[in-house]
């Protein structure tokens, strides 16, 4: 795959090997507690999985990630035969105004790979975070094969209120297309780092999908991760403002 | 009364626009602010969140690797919070220049109230590398004055 033009932006979007169809393809991007951005490092260390492609913008921060000495693209694609999992990992925040681009690539990407599911990673802030021992994770589903689905694996769904951001438009695109999505949601800290919220995730996620991850690791790395993802955290901050984020505060008007 | 009254309104509207002036200019700062930790003193500035309730300001920092409440000093005053918790030489692994090598004693922050509170009734526990104070907002005495 290449660039391509979507709404008018330059997006580039390049896979180094074919993937097989059927896979699960799961997103963490750095969001509330950076939960899902932690899960996905997570599932990406734990599966060993292989650096596949990438996913570029002119309307993405004029960043380069350097990893061990390479310059690479902040936001990379990975795959795993072990589950046929695709993973997209994104080191920096993206800004509210590369999110349109950036979610229809995601589904066109989607729909291109033939993928089974898409799955996002992330977390719902709650203000008595400091007094759970465990965060419980909900669920929404696009479909409602997701949603049926969801509540027989025993994942409550959230039945109110709003989504904001990168996920809030990859679901209304996965509506338009009807492709299947589900969101795991643990309930975390907005601001700092939730290692712990991130571990609630991925257990939900390996219960779901029958993929072991390994999160005693994370438990125990949990201090050195709070402390190393402060700065993204911060960034991150600055671009959930931007997002209208207590947005998910907000009870809606409609009953229907 | 009424001209106190009157007072009070503007007084709370000028402590309204001069709050939110400093938080646009915060934030610009933090757009354009550095790393969160200064190699030179060997001290890191926690994440912090701050919120109000009707009656207290609420502050959250996250103290990764802080072992207990013993090693935590918070002095409050009436609009300003400051931090100092000691670390047992922490180092964060890292191919990362500022960081490489570098070992952190401390976690320093000074944080500006939203508004004035009474720091005698601050409340404060530590959990989970975590420290929340609650400052009660400081309550205006009104006193009925009976007309001659």
């Amino acid at each position: 795959m290449s660039s391509e033009v979507v709404s008018g932006v330059s997006v580039e979007v390049k896979l180094y090997k074919d993937v097989p169809q059927d896979s699960l393809f799961v997103l963490g991007l750095p969001d509330v507690g950076l939960v899902g951005a932690i899960a996905v490092m997570q599932l990406i260390r734990n599966l060993n999985m292989e650096e596949i492609g990438y996913i570029d913008s002119d309307v993405f921060p004029p960043i380069a990630l350097i990893r061990k000495g390479e310059p690479k693209r902040p936001v990379r694609i990975f795959y795993s035969q072990t589950g046929n999992v695709l993973a997209l990992a994104s080191e920096v925040a993206l800004p509210v105004s590369a999110l349109p681009v950036f979610s229809r690539s995601i589904v066109d990407l989607a729909k291109k790979l033939r993928v089974k599911s898409l799955v996002l990673l992330g977390g719902v802030p709650v203000p008595n975070r400091l007094d759970i021992e465990k965060p419980k994770v909900y669920g929404i589903g696009v479909l409602s094969s997701d949603r049926e689905y969801l509540e027989k694996m025993g994942v409550e769904l959230i039945e109110e209120g709003f989504v904001a951001g990168a996920y809030a438009l990859i679901m209304k695109e996965c509506v338009k297309e009807g492709i299947s999505c589900l969101a795991l949601l643990a309930e975390s800290y907005l601001q700092y780092p939730d290692p712990g919220a991130a571990a609630s995730v991925l257990e939900v996620f390996s219960k779901i999908t029958g993929i072991s991850v390994d999160i005693e690791q994370l438990k125990s790395e949990a201090e050195e991760l709070r402390l190393k993802l402060r700065e993204l955290m911060q960034r991150t901050m600055s671009a959930l403002r931007e997002q209208q984020k207590s947005y998910e505060y907000t009870l809606p008007l409609m009953y229907v | 009364m009424s001209s106190e009254y009157i007072g009070d309104v503007i007084e709370r509207f000028m402590r309204r626009v001069t709050r939110e002036i400093r938080e646009m200019i915060e934030r610009f700062e933090e757009e354009l602010r550095g790393p969160l930790c200064d190699p030179s003193t060997q001290c890191l500035e926690p994440l912090t969140e701050i919120f109000e309730t009707p009656d207290e300001v609420v502050i959250r920092f996250d103290l990764p690797y802080v072992r207990d409440k013993d090693s935590i000093q918070v002095s409050v005053s009436e609009d300003t919070v400051t931090l100092y918790a000691r670390l047992e030489g922490v180092s964060i692994r890292t191919g990362h220049i500022v960081y490489r090598g570098v070992k952190f004693f401390a976690y320093r922050k000074s944080v500006r109230l939203p508004c004035e509170v009474d720091p005698e009734r601050t409340r404060a526990r530590f959990k989970d590398g975590v420290l929340e104070l609650r400052l009660p907002k400081k309550v205006k005495k009104y006193y009925s004055i009976r007309v001659e």
